[in-house]
This record gives structure tokens, C-alpha cells and sequence, in this order.
């Protein structure tokens, strides 16, 4: 027998937990955030239960179901367009009048409706008491009451889909405008219906509201209408005459009305029991969000978060570090001398070991990050800098996709989504790529390790903090030129302090994690076995000539040597030589006069060609170029001492490669994606500025710093 | 190297090439990446 299939969506405003409750509904995994906007596109999963099959759709959350954003269009299309056969609406029990809002629009789409009330622990604790049966009868509409992160109500809200399902909800109960509204209303339907092609399509109440409200959108659906001009134009006299009867906007008049109804059932069904006297979050906002102290807290938490993230992380590196080199030394001894073990030893293992050893660095910082992000430190955050974007063009809301950029550039472009106009998207999006992703982390941390160990911890935030004023002034400098306008309205909503789950924590960083073991899987991989066969081949070995040339002159430098050290000795040359004739040694030499006056030689320079793959691989490129055919007691120094042996390295180049990375544009993935939400002019824009921003900025820092003599 | 070194190092080599081909391809055509859903 098959089962019945249902289709559910999850819809609800911004940071009401629908995607906690998709999650508990499907036993999915998805992101979670205690922040507006952190779903962007719609997610999908099952559950079975009995006979039935329920597909879940989890939407972005929306504020109305008038479109004015990208995630309010994706909302509304998918329930016009696909009609789901149940809307399950994700309300935050302690803002209940504003969430109603959307809850009665939702009613009037036509669409079977269940309301969750969730937070409900969150609402008690507020002393806010809710009579969720009498709340159903009012409004027409099943309330369940839900806790997302306990799971709690999940089961019960299955059974009243099931209810809701076999005993359909009768279509008249959505709230009523007054004789006036509802005449004209009634007059718009009886329009809309005579097309019934059309009807079918569209909710014909919900149409003739949204027209009245002056819905773009909405008029744009009546030209699909056999009679469109004419509705559209009884729509028009409509509205006109209700504007003089109303003396004010229609829009606004309406919205009056759902928010009477509202505030006339919550009055009815919500009971504040008690007022606590004094709220922890105000009083802990009156410290953080202070006109003058936020920002210094702020940086303040940001350094703690770093050195932590050094202090602690330092030991499981090193642990790391000395495996992957106990290993290759292991298999040095085990294997036959072959390009199989030169593949593993100096491709594979310098290359996806170099970019493993950062694992524990990844874990660290992104579970001080979670904590921040759940407890709602970065809303605050975000309100406190909020002023501050503002002066340089940026839209409040920007701060969103910009932190995420402190994980990864893919969602941070993607979440941009989330704003309005089309202007502040562009812009937010340009900038997205100076916030240092978790991929540069590793290039950091190796460069501030092995030139700056007294305090890298520092410098890695220095960078961090570099890259965020970049943002700000390439967002100033933009705003002047290209993309003049001013930043739309926004108001910020500030969700209340929780304490973090365990469980969300640990999926967080799982996610992150995970993400980085993968990409070192596969495209790290890949990368490594590609750059090992560039730096191999063609195979040449130093000619004869040359060979006694060099012994000569270390005998004669080092009279005193033994023949073993004057081996080991012609050996890395032999290497040097044969690395310096390989497909890689070509290409770098080709490239490096553009590199040389940032002071990066030609293994540099091969390293940032490869970066552009993965940021990763600028660590797994180098740990190759620097590992490449040298002996065992060589290879198991590790990357960093390496490094500082070069005589090419010292701390300016270091920092002007740091800051070079920082800017120059970001990996693969992340520039497919601006190319998908902006197009290619965009693309090219964006590519080409942060090469010759890049460019330009390393050699201002690095001639400046030769003149000033700093770093060398 | 011997015949069979030269086979499995340049089959690695190869098959490694392919994937990062065809992710490129499938990234410009504009297949959502696998990384960061």
C-alpha cells in the first residue's frame, strides 16, 4: 500500500525557529541562528509516520507576504505557485501580536494553517500565559504549543496536521476588515472569480486584500487574467474612494485592522501573570550595547576569542604536526623508492596533512563563535556597529552576510539575499570577500607562527581587523562612486539573550568541520596529487658539470665537513634544481617579476596561482614546494621552520603575503556564487579590483616597509 | 621509474585532473556548490 504524501511548509517571521522546528520535525541538521535571515533558500526533508509521508519545506522567514525582499519573494511564489497541501506557521510565543501578523495572511491564502507556538518555555519564563485552545477558536486556526529546541510539542503538532488534514478548516473564518473594506472585497472577488481559470490559481480573497493594499506584485498576477485591466482599475477606484472615506493610506488602514483583530484575540487568550521587575536583558544591554562602550567590548571579545583560540590550539597542532611527519617517516622506511612514495610522502601528506593540522584551530574558533552567535552576542554586536555601517553607506542589516564571511564567503554572499534593494545587495556582496573566511585562517596562523611567535595571536587579528576596515572604506569608496543611493530603512530586531544548547553547538561546529575535513578530502586532494605532478615533472637531474662545480665550493667553504653532510648537501641541491626546472619552477619564474616588487619569489607566486582553487591550498602548495625531495631529516622539520630558513622570508614579506591573501579575490566557489546572485559584469568587477587593489596594497606595504627598514 | 610507478602515479594524476575539471564545470554552469548548504 503507498503511503499518503503530504506537503508542509514551515514559514513564520525571521528568528522564530522555524528551522529548529524543521529540524525536530525531520531530524535534519541544518544551521541555526539566533539572528534574522539565516535561511535563505528553502530546505527541504521527510518524516514517515503511519501511513503518511510528510515532506517538510522549510522557507525563509518573512515579515508580510507583501514581497519587497528576495526571501519574502521565495515564501510567497512557493506557497502561490506550488500550493502546499498544509502551511505550518512557526510563531514566537513571547512577540505574539507581531507574529500573528503574518499568521492571518497565511489564513487568508486559503491554504490550511496550524500555528506553532513556539518558545513557549521562553514565554512562561516571561510570565506570559497563553490559552492556546481559546487562541485556536478565535482565530480559526489550530495552535499547538511547541518548544523547537526540546522537541517538545512535535508529536502533538504531527496529530493536529493529521486533524486538520481529515476535518478541513472552513474557509470563512479569516479576519473581517469592517462593512466598508468588506463590500469592496466582496465586489474584487466576484471579479476575480468569473475567470475561473485564474481562481483556481489564486486565492481570490487574498488577491482582491493585496490590491487593495496596493501590492505590486499583486496587480502584476492580474495580467494573467482575462478581464486584468478592468479588475485593476475597480481596484484603483476602490482604493481611492476608501482613502477618502478613511482619510489615510489603504495600506495602512488595513494593516489597522489585522493588528485590532489581534490585539482583541491576544487579549482574550495571553495573560501576563507576572512582570518580572527587573529583566537580565535589559540590564545586560544597558552594558553591552552603551553608546561608548560596545565598541571596546566588542574588540575586546574578539581578542579573547583569538587568544584563546592560539593558546588552546597550539597543542593539538603540534600533535597533528608531529603525526603527519612520524607518518611520513613510517612510510619512507616501508615503501620502495618510487614516484608512488615521493606521490604520498610529498604531495599527499605535505599537502592534506599541512591543511589537517589546522583541524583543531577550526574546531576551537568556530565553537567560540557558535556561543557567541547563540547566546545573541552578534545581534548586539550587529545593533552596535549598526550606526557605524551606516556612515559608510552600508545597510544595518549588511552586518548579517558579513559575519557569516567570517565562516565561509559561499553562505555570507548568499544570505545577502535578505536585503531589500538591489543596490545594498551589490554592495554588501563586494565587500563580503575582505572578511577573512575560516580558509585563510590556516595561510595566517602558519605565517604568524613561524615570523611573529611572540604574539601571533595578535597579528592574525590585526589581519582579521584590516580586512573589516578594508570593507568599510571599499563600501565608503563605492557609495561615492558607482553605487550612489542611501541604504533602505531598517529596523534590527534584537532577539533575547538564551543559553546556548549543547546540541546546537556541537552541530555548528560539526558543520564547519566537516565542510573543511571535506574540502581537505576532495578538492585539497586533488590540488596536492596536481601540484606535486607540476612540481615533478619534467624530471631533470643537475648535470654532471654543475655537480662538481657546487662541490668545490662547499669543500672549499666547509674544509672540515664529513662526506655525509657533503652528500646531504648535493642532494636538496639536486632537488632545488630539479624543482627549479619543473612545470612549476617554469611557470613561477614566468610570473614572478609580477610578484617580485611585493617581495614574494617565484614558489610564492606559484602558491597564490593555486590558491585561487581553495585558500587552503596556498599551505598545501607551499608544505609541497618546500617538502619536495628533500631528505627525511628536511621533510620532518615541518612547514614552519622551513619557511624560516628561506632566506626569501622574513616577517614584511610575511605580512605583506598575509594581507595579500586577505584581498586578492576569493577561492573558486565563493566567486561562482557571486557570478550566480550578481552576474558576470559584476564578477569581473569584482575580480579584477581585488587583484589590482591586492597588488597595489602589498607593494605600497612592502617598499614603504624596505625604506622604513621594519620586518626585515 | 618502472612501468607500473609511471601507470598508477599517472592514473592518480589523472583522475585527479578530471575532478577538478569537472567541478569547475559544474561551478560555472552554476550548480549550487557542495560546500556550505
Amino acid at each position: 500500500m503507498s503511503k499518503r504524501k503530504l506537503r508542509i511548509a514551515l514559514a513564520g517571521n525571521p528568528n522564530s525557529g522555524k528551522t529548529t522546528i524543521f529540524n525536530a520535525l525531520t531530524g535534519a541538521h541544518h544551521k541555526v541562528g539566533n539572528y534574522p535571515g539565516v535561511t535563505v533558500e528553502k530546505k527541504e526533508g521527510q518524516r514517515i509516520r503511519g501511513d503518511r509521508v510528510y515532506h517538510f519545506i522549510d522557507l525563509p522567514g518573512i515579515y508580510s507576504l507583501t514581497a519587497y525582499s528576495i526571501d519574502e519573494v521565495v515564501t510567497r511564489d512557493f506557497l502561490l505557485d506550488e500550493k502546499p497541501d498544509l502551511i505550518i506557521d512557526v510563531l514566537d510565543s513571547t512577540n505574539l501580536e507581531r507574529h500573528l501578523y503574518l499568521c492571518l495572511q497565511f489564513q487568508e491564502l486559503g491554504i490550511p494553517v496550524i500555528g506553532a507556538l513556539n518558545m513557549t518555555d521562553e514565554a512562561e519564563a516571561k510570565g506570559i500565559k497563553i490559552d492556546a485552545e481559546a487562541l485556536s477558536r478565535i482565530l480559526g486556526i489550530p495552535m499547538v504549543k511547541t518548544i523547537g529546541t526540546h522537541g517538545t510539542g512535535i508529536d502533538f503538532l504531527l496529530d493536529k496536521v493529521d486533524e486538520t488534514m481529515e476535518h478541513p478548516q472552513p474557509q470563512d473564518r479569516s479576519i473581517r476588515y469592517g462593512d466598508e473594506i468588506e463590500a469592496k472585497l466582496q465586489r474584487l472577488q466576484t471579479l476575480i472569480n468569473l475567470d475561473e481559470h485564474f481562481a483556481a490559481r489564486f486565492p481570490s480573497r487574498w488577491l482582491a486584500v493585496k490590491l487593495l493594499e496596493k501590492d505590486a506584485n499583486a496587480y502584476e498576477r492580474l495580467k494573467d487574467h482575462s478581464n486584468g485591466p478592468s479588475i485593476a482599475a475597480e481596484a484603483r477606484d476602490a482604493i481611492s474612494w476608501l482613502e477618502k472615506h478613511y482619510g489615510k493610506d489603504n495600506e495602512i488602514v488595513l494593516s489597522e485592522q489585522r493588528y485590532g483583530y489581534i490585539r482583541g484575540a491576544v487579549k482574550e487568550c495571553i495573560k501576563i501573570v507576572k512582570k518580572p521587575d527587573f529583566s537580565i536583558t535589559e540590564a545586560i544591554d544597558r552594558v553591552i550595547m552603551h553608546p561608548v562602550l560596545s565598541m571596546p567590548i566588542f574588540i575586546l571579545v574578539l581578542w579573547a576569542m583569538f587568544q584563546i583560540t592560539f593558546t588552546l590550539g597550539e597543542y593539538p597542532m603540534a600533535w597533528l604536526e608531529s603525526f603527519f611527519s612520524w607518518l611520513s617517516g613510517v612510510l619512507y622506511q616501508v615503501l620502495p623508492e618510487s614516484g608512488f612514495r615521493s606521490l604520498i610522502i610529498d604531495g599527499i601528506i605535505a599537502g592534506v596533512g599541512g591543511v589537517l593540522s589546522f583541524v583543531p584551530l577550526i574546531i576551537i574558533l568556530f565553537f567560540l563563535l557558535s556561543i557567541l552567535e547563540d547566546i545573541g552576542y552578534m545581534s548586539r554586536a550587529a545593533f552596535a556597529t549598526d550606526k557605524f555601517l551606516h556612515t559608510f553607506g552600508l545597510h544595518g542589516q549588511s552586518i548579517f552576510p558579513m559575519m557569516l564571511g567570517f565562516g565561509c564567503s559561499v553562505p555570507a554572499i548568499m544570505a545577502a539575499r535578505t536585503l531589500k534593494s538591489r543596490r545594498d545587495r551589490i554592495l554588501t556582496i563586494l565587500v563580503i570577500p575582505f572578511i577573512s573566511c575560516g580558509a585563510k585562517l590556516p595561510v595566517y596562523v602558519l605565517l604568524a607562527a613561524a615570523f611573529f611567535p611572540d604574539n601571533p595571536a595578535l597579528i592574525v587579528m590585526a589581519i582579521y581587523g584590516i580586512g573589516v576596515v578594508l570593507s568599510l572604506v571599499a563600501a565608503f569608496v563605492l557609495n561615492r562612486t558607482i553605487l550612489r543611493g542611501d541604504p533602505t530603512p531598517f529596523v534590527m530586531e534584537l532577539p533575547p539573550y538564551r543559553a546556548p544548547t549543547l546540541r546546537g553547538i556541537i552541530w555548528h561546529v560539526w558543520d564547519k568541520t566537516r565542510e573543511y575535513i571535506k574540502k581537505a578530502g576532495t578538492v585539497i586532494l586533488a590540488a596536492s596529487i596536481l601540484i606535486w605532478a607540476i612540481t615533478t615533472f619534467p624530471s631533470s637531474s643537475l648535470p654532471e658539470s654543475q655537480r662538481e662545480a657546487l662541490k668545490v665550493s662547499y669543500l672549499a667553504e666547509h674544509p672540515e665537513s664529513s662526506q655525509e653532510m657533503l652528500d646531504q648537501y648535493l642532494e636538496v641541491q639536486a632537488s632545488e634544481y630539479q624543482l627549479a626546472h619543473s612545470l612549476a619552477g617554469i611557470i613561477g619564474r614566468t610570473i614572478e617579476p609580477v610578484f617580485k616588487p611585493l617581495g614574494f619569489d617565484w614558489k610564492i607566486a606559484v602558491a597564490m596561482v593555486t590558491g585561487f582553487t581553495a585558500k587552503e591550498v596556498i599551505v598545501s602548495t607551499l608544505g609541497i614546494l618546500y617538502g619536495v625531495g628533500q631528505g627525511e631529516s628536511e621533510a620532518s622539520e615541518g612547514l614552519r621552520a622551513a619557511l624560516q630558513h628561506d632566506p626569501v622570508w622574513n616577517p614584511l614579506v610575511a605580512f605583506v603575503l598575509m594581507l595579500f591573501v586577505l584581498v586578492i579575490p576569493p577561492c573558486f566557489a565563493a566567486q561562482a556564487t557571486i557570478r550566480a546572485e550578481l552576474g558576470w559584469s559584476w564578477w569581473a568587477f569584482s575580480v579584477v579590483t581585488l587583484l589590482v587593489f591586492g597588488w597595489l596594497l602589498g607593494l605600497a606595504v612592502y617598499q614603504i616597509g624596505i625604506l622604513a627598514g621594519v620586518g626585515l | 621509474m618502472n612501468w607500473l610507478d609511471i601507470l598508477g602515479v599517472g592514473g592518480i594524476i589523472l583522475a585527479a585532473l578530471i575532478f577538478v575539471i569537472t567541478r569547475v564545470i559544474k561551478r560555472i554552469r552554476g550548480k549550487k556548490p557542495s560546500c556550505c548548504s
